[in-house]
Protein backbone atom coordinates (compact mmCIF):
# COMPACT_ATOMS: atom_id res chain seq x y z
CA UNK A 1 0.00 0.00 0.00
CA UNK A 2 1.30 3.44 -0.95
CA UNK A 3 2.30 5.62 1.98
CA UNK A 4 1.55 9.24 1.22
CA UNK A 5 2.94 12.41 2.77
CA UNK A 6 1.52 15.86 2.11
CA UNK A 7 3.77 18.78 2.99
CA UNK A 8 3.04 22.50 2.69
CA UNK A 9 5.92 24.98 2.71
CA UNK A 10 5.26 28.53 1.65
CA UNK A 11 8.38 30.67 1.39
CA UNK A 12 7.29 34.28 0.96
CA UNK A 13 9.20 35.74 3.93
CA UNK A 14 12.41 35.24 5.86
CA UNK A 15 11.37 32.77 8.55
CA UNK A 16 9.36 30.74 6.03
CA UNK A 17 12.30 30.65 3.65
CA UNK A 18 14.38 29.03 6.39
CA UNK A 19 11.69 26.48 7.20
CA UNK A 20 11.11 25.81 3.50
CA UNK A 21 14.81 25.08 3.08
CA UNK A 22 15.07 22.92 6.22
CA UNK A 23 12.27 20.67 5.00
CA UNK A 24 14.25 19.53 1.97
CA UNK A 25 15.81 17.05 4.40
CA UNK A 26 12.41 15.76 5.53
CA UNK A 27 11.23 15.32 1.95
CA UNK A 28 14.37 13.42 0.99
CA UNK A 29 14.08 11.19 4.05
CA UNK A 30 10.42 10.48 3.26
CA UNK A 31 11.26 9.54 -0.33
CA UNK A 32 14.06 7.28 0.92
CA UNK A 33 11.54 5.60 3.22
CA UNK A 34 9.18 4.92 0.33
CA UNK A 35 6.66 7.72 0.79
CA UNK A 36 4.93 9.28 -2.18
CA UNK A 37 5.40 12.97 -1.37
CA UNK A 38 3.01 15.74 -2.43
CA UNK A 39 4.99 18.95 -1.94
CA UNK A 40 2.89 22.11 -1.94
CA UNK A 41 5.67 24.67 -1.93
CA UNK A 42 5.57 28.41 -2.54
CA UNK A 43 2.41 29.44 -4.42
CA UNK A 44 1.26 25.81 -4.45
CA UNK A 45 0.55 26.16 -0.73
CA UNK A 46 -3.00 27.08 -1.62
CA UNK A 47 -6.29 26.09 0.02
CA UNK A 48 -7.97 24.87 -3.17
CA UNK A 49 -5.01 22.73 -4.17
CA UNK A 50 -4.74 21.30 -0.66
CA UNK A 51 -8.45 20.53 -0.44
CA UNK A 52 -8.55 18.93 -3.88
CA UNK A 53 -5.66 16.66 -2.91
CA UNK A 54 -7.06 15.73 0.50
CA UNK A 55 -10.50 14.96 -0.91
CA UNK A 56 -8.96 12.42 -3.31
CA UNK A 57 -6.05 11.05 -1.29
CA UNK A 58 -5.62 10.08 2.31
CA UNK A 59 -2.03 10.83 3.24
CA UNK A 60 -0.97 9.06 6.39
CA UNK A 61 1.21 12.07 7.26
CA UNK A 62 0.49 15.78 6.79
CA UNK A 63 3.27 18.27 7.58
CA UNK A 64 2.00 21.86 7.62
CA UNK A 65 4.61 24.62 7.63
CA UNK A 66 3.48 28.23 7.59
CA UNK A 67 2.31 31.13 9.66
CA UNK A 68 -0.60 30.44 11.91
CA UNK A 69 -2.63 31.22 14.95
CA UNK A 70 -4.76 29.21 17.34
CA UNK A 71 -7.41 28.44 14.72
CA UNK A 72 -5.71 28.67 11.33
CA UNK A 73 -2.59 27.63 9.45
CA UNK A 74 -1.70 29.70 6.43
CA UNK A 75 -0.16 29.04 3.06
CA UNK A 76 1.25 31.32 0.39
CA UNK A 77 0.88 35.04 1.16
CA UNK A 78 -0.57 34.10 4.57
CA UNK A 79 -3.90 33.06 3.07
CA UNK A 80 -5.72 30.49 5.24
CA UNK A 81 -5.00 26.91 4.30
CA UNK A 82 -6.50 24.92 7.16
CA UNK A 83 -9.05 26.51 9.45
CA UNK A 84 -10.96 25.18 12.41
CA UNK A 85 -14.28 26.51 11.09
CA UNK A 86 -13.82 25.57 7.43
CA UNK A 87 -11.90 22.44 6.58
CA UNK A 88 -10.32 20.86 9.65
CA UNK A 89 -12.23 17.66 8.93
CA UNK A 90 -9.94 17.10 5.94
CA UNK A 91 -7.20 16.20 8.42
CA UNK A 92 -9.17 13.13 9.51
CA UNK A 93 -7.25 9.86 9.56
CA UNK A 94 -3.88 11.59 9.11
CA UNK A 95 -1.12 12.24 11.60
CA UNK A 96 -0.42 15.97 11.47
CA UNK A 97 2.73 17.88 12.35
CA UNK A 98 2.41 21.67 12.23
CA UNK A 99 5.50 23.86 12.31
CA UNK A 100 3.40 26.92 12.84
CA UNK A 101 2.64 29.29 15.68
CA UNK A 102 0.00 28.70 18.32
CA UNK A 103 -2.07 26.15 16.38
CA UNK A 104 -2.02 23.21 18.75
CA UNK A 105 -4.46 24.37 21.40
CA UNK A 106 -7.58 24.92 19.29
CA UNK A 107 -6.88 23.70 15.74
CA UNK A 108 -4.96 20.68 17.01
CA UNK A 109 -7.72 19.73 19.42
CA UNK A 110 -10.34 20.14 16.68
CA UNK A 111 -8.28 18.03 14.26
CA UNK A 112 -8.14 15.14 16.71
CA UNK A 113 -11.86 15.47 17.42
CA UNK A 114 -12.44 15.34 13.65
CA UNK A 115 -10.55 12.04 13.49
CA UNK A 116 -6.90 12.94 12.97
CA UNK A 117 -4.55 10.26 14.32
CA UNK A 118 -2.60 12.93 16.19
CA UNK A 119 -1.64 16.57 16.02
CA UNK A 120 1.86 17.66 16.96
CA UNK A 121 2.20 21.42 17.03
CA UNK A 122 3.03 24.51 19.05
CA UNK A 123 0.95 26.31 21.66
CA UNK A 124 3.09 29.48 21.43
CA UNK A 125 4.86 31.25 18.59
CA UNK A 126 7.70 29.26 17.06
CA UNK A 127 10.80 31.43 17.34
CA UNK A 128 14.33 31.45 15.99
CA UNK A 129 17.43 33.56 16.49
CA UNK A 130 19.01 34.90 13.32
CA UNK A 131 22.30 36.53 12.43
CA UNK A 132 21.34 39.89 10.93
CA UNK A 133 24.26 39.75 8.53
CA UNK A 134 23.22 36.35 7.12
CA UNK A 135 19.47 36.75 6.90
CA UNK A 136 17.64 35.65 3.77
CA UNK A 137 20.35 33.08 3.16
CA UNK A 138 18.84 29.81 4.35
CA UNK A 139 21.57 27.31 5.12
CA UNK A 140 24.15 30.08 5.62
CA UNK A 141 22.82 31.52 8.87
CA UNK A 142 24.75 29.61 11.56
CA UNK A 143 22.36 30.77 14.30
CA UNK A 144 19.10 29.90 12.57
CA UNK A 145 20.52 26.48 11.64
CA UNK A 146 20.66 25.62 15.36
CA UNK A 147 16.86 25.52 15.41
CA UNK A 148 16.54 23.15 12.48
CA UNK A 149 17.22 19.75 14.02
CA UNK A 150 15.06 20.13 17.13
CA UNK A 151 12.22 21.44 14.95
CA UNK A 152 12.52 18.55 12.49
CA UNK A 153 13.02 15.81 15.07
CA UNK A 154 9.32 14.95 15.32
CA UNK A 155 8.51 14.91 11.58
CA UNK A 156 11.65 12.90 10.83
CA UNK A 157 10.73 10.33 13.47
CA UNK A 158 7.19 10.07 12.15
CA UNK A 159 8.59 9.37 8.67
CA UNK A 160 10.81 6.68 10.22
CA UNK A 161 7.70 4.96 11.57
CA UNK A 162 7.99 5.92 15.20
CA UNK A 163 4.77 6.37 17.17
CA UNK A 164 3.47 9.87 17.79
CA UNK A 165 4.33 9.47 21.48
CA UNK A 166 7.91 8.54 20.62
CA UNK A 167 8.26 11.35 18.06
CA UNK A 168 6.98 13.85 20.62
CA UNK A 169 9.32 12.61 23.37
CA UNK A 170 12.34 12.57 21.03
CA UNK A 171 11.65 16.14 19.92
CA UNK A 172 11.39 17.35 23.53
CA UNK A 173 14.65 15.54 24.33
CA UNK A 174 16.37 17.07 21.30
CA UNK A 175 15.28 20.55 22.37
CA UNK A 176 16.59 19.96 25.88
CA UNK A 177 19.93 18.62 24.62
CA UNK A 178 20.29 21.68 22.38
CA UNK A 179 19.54 24.01 25.30
CA UNK A 180 22.03 22.28 27.57
CA UNK A 181 24.71 22.27 24.86
CA UNK A 182 24.61 26.07 25.00
CA UNK A 183 25.02 26.12 28.75
CA UNK A 184 28.71 25.27 28.60
CA UNK A 185 31.34 27.80 29.61
CA UNK A 186 32.69 27.99 26.05
CA UNK A 187 29.29 28.86 24.57
CA UNK A 188 29.22 31.73 22.08
CA UNK A 189 28.07 35.27 22.91
CA UNK A 190 24.64 34.58 21.48
CA UNK A 191 24.11 31.50 23.67
CA UNK A 192 21.73 33.15 26.12
CA UNK A 193 19.26 34.09 23.39
CA UNK A 194 19.62 30.82 21.52
CA UNK A 195 18.81 28.97 24.76
CA UNK A 196 15.88 31.27 25.37
CA UNK A 197 14.29 30.69 21.94
CA UNK A 198 14.96 26.94 22.07
CA UNK A 199 13.35 26.82 25.52
CA UNK A 200 10.33 28.74 24.27
CA UNK A 201 9.90 26.27 21.39
CA UNK A 202 10.39 23.26 23.67
CA UNK A 203 7.81 24.55 26.10
CA UNK A 204 5.35 25.24 23.29
CA UNK A 205 5.71 21.88 21.53
CA UNK A 206 2.58 19.86 22.14
CA UNK A 207 0.90 16.58 21.29
CA UNK A 208 -2.83 16.10 20.91
CA UNK A 209 -4.00 12.54 20.31
CA UNK A 210 -6.28 9.78 21.48
CA UNK A 211 -3.64 7.10 21.02
CA UNK A 212 0.05 7.86 21.54
CA UNK A 213 0.92 4.59 19.75
CA UNK A 214 -0.45 5.83 16.42
CA UNK A 215 2.17 5.73 13.69
CA UNK A 216 2.54 6.08 9.94
CA UNK A 217 3.57 2.49 9.18
CA UNK B 1 1.94 48.42 38.69
CA UNK B 2 3.02 46.03 41.41
CA UNK B 3 6.60 46.19 42.62
CA UNK B 4 7.05 42.60 41.51
CA UNK B 5 6.10 43.50 37.93
CA UNK B 6 8.49 46.43 37.98
CA UNK B 7 11.24 44.14 39.17
CA UNK B 8 10.50 41.72 36.35
CA UNK B 9 10.60 44.50 33.76
CA UNK B 10 13.88 45.81 35.11
CA UNK B 11 15.39 42.34 35.12
CA UNK B 12 14.36 41.72 31.49
CA UNK B 13 15.62 45.15 30.41
CA UNK B 14 18.94 44.51 32.15
CA UNK B 15 19.26 41.21 30.32
CA UNK B 16 18.38 42.85 27.00
CA UNK B 17 21.03 45.52 27.55
CA UNK B 18 23.73 42.85 27.05
CA UNK B 19 22.09 41.20 24.02
CA UNK B 20 24.60 41.10 21.15
CA UNK B 21 23.88 43.74 18.47
CA UNK B 22 24.23 41.38 15.50
CA UNK B 23 21.40 39.00 16.39
CA UNK B 24 17.62 39.20 16.11
CA UNK B 25 14.75 37.08 17.34
CA UNK B 26 11.99 36.21 14.92
CA UNK B 27 8.66 35.05 16.26
CA UNK B 28 6.88 33.04 13.59
CA UNK B 29 3.65 34.97 13.88
CA UNK B 30 5.31 38.34 13.25
CA UNK B 31 7.01 39.30 10.03
CA UNK B 32 9.47 41.72 11.63
CA UNK B 33 12.82 40.87 13.11
CA UNK B 34 13.29 41.95 16.69
CA UNK B 35 16.77 43.09 17.58
CA UNK B 36 18.02 44.44 20.89
CA UNK B 37 16.82 48.00 20.30
CA UNK B 38 13.34 46.94 19.15
CA UNK B 39 12.88 44.46 21.97
CA UNK B 40 13.81 47.12 24.53
CA UNK B 41 11.22 49.47 22.98
CA UNK B 42 8.51 46.80 23.03
CA UNK B 43 9.29 45.87 26.64
CA UNK B 44 9.26 49.50 27.76
CA UNK B 45 5.96 50.14 25.94
CA UNK B 46 4.52 46.91 27.33
CA UNK B 47 2.66 46.27 24.08
CA UNK B 48 1.65 42.76 22.98
CA UNK B 49 5.19 41.78 21.96
CA UNK B 50 6.71 43.38 25.05
CA UNK B 51 4.34 41.58 27.41
CA UNK B 52 4.89 38.29 25.62
CA UNK B 53 8.65 38.71 25.76
CA UNK B 54 8.65 39.44 29.50
CA UNK B 55 6.40 36.45 30.20
CA UNK B 56 8.62 34.12 28.14
CA UNK B 57 11.76 35.50 29.78
CA UNK B 58 10.37 34.89 33.26
CA UNK B 59 9.41 31.30 32.33
CA UNK B 60 12.89 30.85 30.92
CA UNK B 61 14.66 32.23 33.99
CA UNK B 62 12.63 30.00 36.32
CA UNK B 63 13.40 26.94 34.17
CA UNK B 64 17.10 27.84 33.98
CA UNK B 65 17.25 27.98 37.79
CA UNK B 66 15.85 24.43 37.83
CA UNK B 67 18.43 23.33 35.24
CA UNK B 68 15.66 22.93 32.62
CA UNK B 69 14.62 19.75 34.46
Amino acid sequence: MTKRLLITRPNHDVILSYIHFWNNDVIQLAKDKGFQVKDLEGKQADKEILEEYLEKQQPVLIFLNGHGNSTTICGHDNKPLVDVEQNVKLLKSSIVHALSCNSSEILGEAAVKAGAGAYLGYTLPFSIVTDKSSECKPGKDRLAELFKEPALEAPKNLVKGRTVGEAYAKAKKRYKEAILSFSLSNSPLEAEYIRFALFSNMQAFDLKCNDSDACAW
Amino acid sequence: MMKNENDMLNLVLARLSVMPEHIAIRFGDKSEELDKEQLILHVKKQDEIGKRFVRLQMDYIKAAIRGFA
